[in-house]
Parts: structure tokens; C-alpha cells; sequence
């Protein structure tokens, strides 16, 4: 159980999050800006490419939106 | 190929799945990219990877279809090649993605094909993924699955002669949540099944003997690339992993937006760990600044250490030379390593056309791998982006 512990640690901390703030259209000039997209990674896919066959480790990158409110 | 890149560069396509490569769905239009590659190293390792892609928003919302199609050309001498007596060799991969997405009010469920192929290694998979907003668009949940079904061969043998096959199953869970104005955070878990072969065939691991290392040891000599084989037992046998991982990634993103510089910082982290007892983690820290309305840059550093797995073992050492170790592996992405990558990029938009252009520099140091001690690495790319 405790291997799965900073799993459900994360989950609920996150759920707990959902809906603790609500932005108005007219204030998300900064979360709509480009270098504030959350899946738009800066280095562009190719770089992903490198870091998948050079690191072990391959995951939790994370994507489907949000940031700009944009699913 | 031999280093059969499409095992692991599958699991970065299952990663991208969905609203593909970052394009935002914020308008409606086509974008047309090209994006190409250089890698070099100090392991005799070149690489140079090129994609063209189109990726057409039909909506605001996150309705889009895109195709995409990579290319691959390896140039390799490194250690794990010249370990096995062998010259260097030159490769080609293609790959090739269709995706796409159709927004339903707060969801978005969506679909991705891809395919990549190699001399001897060839990969196809499916998968769907559905994005949801979870009462405003501040809070949006994303969930994918990816199978991908591959069939490992031997280059210059036929498929029908000798190949095997490898499942994989790939699970997403992601959550973005806007925390005010100016700051995203973003929790995101993978669970990724493999089940098969999971080895490579091209490697086969060296033994020693007791009696050989203190042989070594007498002689004064390092056991490395070019040493190991004077004290290493004939039998050398192909490497041989558990047919079944299991392998979980924890990531939290976190962004906040400096509007008195101005930038956008991002702070990642990342915990990893599998069945095979192996344990990573990655921190990344980026700004991105907007220059002025043409010129964007951004600089970053990651930092990655990994340990190894339960049966890795620098030297493989038996007592009875007709009986080998059940699992035994050269492959040093098993073992304990670190990787330490800062970089910079920089964008310029002319019209519709954006151009960008980024150079990052690796150093990575193997703790317990036989045949490398380290590696620094260059990586420069060039892509052009245009939005008619």
C-alpha cells in the first residue's frame, strides 16, 4: 500500500483543487498568452524524441488542455 | 534498426496523444510545420530526425485533425556496437501519426493511429483520449489509453524467419487546474504495461569469472571497452530481461506568469518507478520571456538521475561457467546514471510565418556501466511554422 501512498496523496490534493478558483474571461490575458500553455512544450516534439530514447524514465508529461481554458 | 528506436519513441508518441504537439485550440486555421533535428555525441552517435506536419482547428473549442509524418537517420559507432566487435552502421526510420479530436460542449474526445517502421523493428498502434472540463474552464481533466503492438526482427533476417513481439498499454491521467490569473498547476500520472520481448538483439552480455577479475586486478588493469574482453569467459550470452514491466511516472507542473520582467516560469518534476525496482527523477526549471511582439526566448535547465534495476550488474560474475544469470542485461539504460541538460531557444514571427531555432548541450555520467563512463551530447533544431 505505502508504494502506492504519493499516488493517492497526489490525487486527492489535486481534486481538492478542482473549482478553488474561477477566472473570468477578461482576466486570463496572462494564462492565454503562448508561453503560458501548459501543453505547448517551448522545445518543440522533436526534443521529446531525444529525451525518450537518452532517459530511462518516460511519462507523466501530461496533456488535454487547460491553462487557457481551451480544452 | 539497432538501436530500434520505435520502442521507446512510441511511448513519447502515446505522451502526445490528443490535441497534438501543443497546438493550442484557441482558433480556428491551419498550421503547417516543419521541425528538423541534429544530435551528436561523444559515443560516435548521429542523429538527424525531420517532421513535416499539418494540423487543422476546425473551431475554438478543440476540434482539430492532424497528420504527421518523422524521419529518422542514425549514424552510430558507439560502445554498444564496437563491444560487440562490429563496425558502425547507418539506419532509416519513418513514422507516421493521424490524430484527431472533436470538442462536445466541455469534452473532448479524440483518436490517434500511428505507425513506425525500421529494418527490423515495426510498430503500430491505436488509442482515444477525452478531455473535459470540469464546470469551468479552469479545471480541465484529460484521460487517455494507447495499444501499441510491435514485432522486434534482426536486421538482415527476415520477419518470417525470426521475430517477436511486444505489447504495450499505456495509461494517461492529467489535471490542470488554473490556481488565479497568473498560475497553472498540472498533475499528471502514466501507467505504462509492457508485456514481451523486451530485450534487444543485439546484445549479448559479457561474464567473468572470479578468478578473471583478480586477474585484472594483478595486471593493474581498469576493466572497460577496451579491457573487458581479455578477461571475460567465452560464453557470452544474449541479454535477457523480465518479459513484464510495469512502470509508473508521477509529474507536477507548475506556472505562473511574471507580468514585471515579463515570462512565464515553469517548475517540473517527476518521480518514476517500475517492477523492476528502477527509481528516477527529473526536475526542470524554464523561463520563456516574450522580447518584444516578434522575438520570444526562453532558456532551461533539467536535471534526470536514474537508479538502476534489481538485476543490473556492472560485471556479471559466476561461479560456474556453464550456468549464466537469469537476467543479465548491456543495456545502460538500466543502470545508475545522471543527466544534467541546459539549453536555449529563440522565436521569431514574421507574418505568418514563425521560425525557431534552439540549441541544448547534455553531459551525462554512467555510475556502473562497463563500457562508458560518460557522454556530452549536442542537440540543435530548426523549425519553421506557418499559419496562412
Amino acid at each position: 500500500m505505502h508504494r502506492h501512498l504519493p499516488i493517492l496523496v497526489v490525487v486527492i490534493a489535486l481534486s481538492a483543487l478542482a473549482g478553488c478558483a474561477t477566472t473570468q474571461p477578461w482576466e486570463r490575458e496572462y494564462l492565454a498568452r503562448p508561453e503560458m500553455s501548459p501543453d505547448g512544450d517551448h522545445r518543440a516534439a522533436l526534443f521529446g524524441h531525444y529525451l525518450a530514447v537518452r532517459e530511462g524514465a518516460i511519462g507523466a508529461t501530461g496533456h488535454g488542455g487547460g491553462g487557457c481554458g481551451c480544452n | 534498426m539497432r538501436l530500434q528506436l520505435t520502442q521507446r519513441l512510441l511511448l513519447l508518441g502515446v505522451l502526445l496523444i490528443g490535441p497534438a504537439h501543443g497546438v493550442r485550440a484557441d482558433e480556428a486555421g491551419t498550421t503547417v510545420t516543419s521541425d528538423n533535428m541534429l544530435y551528436t555525441d561523444t559515443d560516435n552517435v548521429d542523429v538527424f530526425s525531420s517532421e513535416a506536419a499539418v494540423h487543422h482547428n476546425f473551431d475554438a473549442e478543440g476540434t482539430m485533425l492532424e497528420g504527421s509524418a518523422i524521419i529518422d537517420v542514425v549514424s552510430a559507432a558507439s560502445v554498444d556496437v564496437l563491444s560487440h566487435a562490429t563496425t558502425g552502421f547507418h539506419e532509416v526510420r519513418v513514422e507516421g501519426n493521424v490524430s484527431g479530436a472533436y470538442a462536445l460542449g466541455d469534452s473532448t474526445p479524440g483518436l490517434r493511429y500511428r505507425f513506425s517502421v525500421e529494418p527490423d523493428y515495426e510498430s503500430q498502434g491505436v488509442g482515444g483520449s477525452w478531455s473535459q472540463r470540469l464546470g469551468s474552464p479552469d479545471s480541465v481533466l484529460s484521460a487517455s489509453y494507447f495499444l501499441s503492438l510491435d514485432t522486434v526482427g534482426r536486421h538482415g533476417t527476415p520477419f518470417g524467419v525470426w521475430s517477436e513481439t511486444l505489447r504495450t498499454h499505456t495509461f494517461d491521467l492529467s489535471f490542470t487546474q488554473n490556481l488565479d490569473s497568473k498560475t497553472i498547476l498540472r498533475g499528471a500520472y502514466t501507467l505504462t504495461a509492457q508485456n514481451g520481448y523486451l530485450e534487444k538483439p543485439y546484445r549479448y552480455v559479457p561474464l567473468f569469472t572470479q578468478q578473471g577479475l583478480q586477474s585484472a586486478a594483478d595486471d593493474g588493469v581498469d576493466l572497460n571497452l577496451k579491457t573487458f574482453s581479455n578477461y571475460r569467459i567465452g560464453t557470452r550470452p544474449a541479454e535477457e530481461v523480465p518479459d513484464t514491466r510495469l512502470r509508473h511516472a508521477l509529474g507536477l507542473r507548475a506556472m505562473r506568469y511574471l507580468d514585471g520582467i515579463p515570462a512565464a516560469l515553469r517548475l517540473d518534476y517527476r518521480f518514476y518507478f517500475d517492477n523492476w525496482q528502477q527509481r528516477a527523477h527529473t526536475v526542470e526549471l524554464a523561463v520563456d520571456s516574450p522580447l518584444s511582439d516578434a522575438f520570444r526566448a526562453s532558456l532551461y535547465g533539467r536535471a534526470y538521475l536514474q537508479s538502476d534495476a534489481y538485476f543490473w550488474r556492472k560485471v556479471y560474475v559466476v561461479d560456474d561457467t556453464t550456468k549464466v544469470p537469469t537476467y543479465r542485461s548491456a543495456d545502460r539504460q538500466l543502470s545508475d546514471y545522471w543527466t544534467g541538460t541546459v539549453g536555449g531557444r529563440l522565436d521569431l514571427t514574421l507574418g505568418d510565418f514563425r521560425f525557431d531555432g534552439q540549441v541544448n548541450l547534455a553531459y551525462t555520467h554512467f555510475n556502473d556501466f562497463l563500457y562508458l563512463t560518460s557522454r556530452w551530447a549536442l542537440i540543435a533544431q530548426l523549425g519553421i511554422r506557418w499559419t496562412p
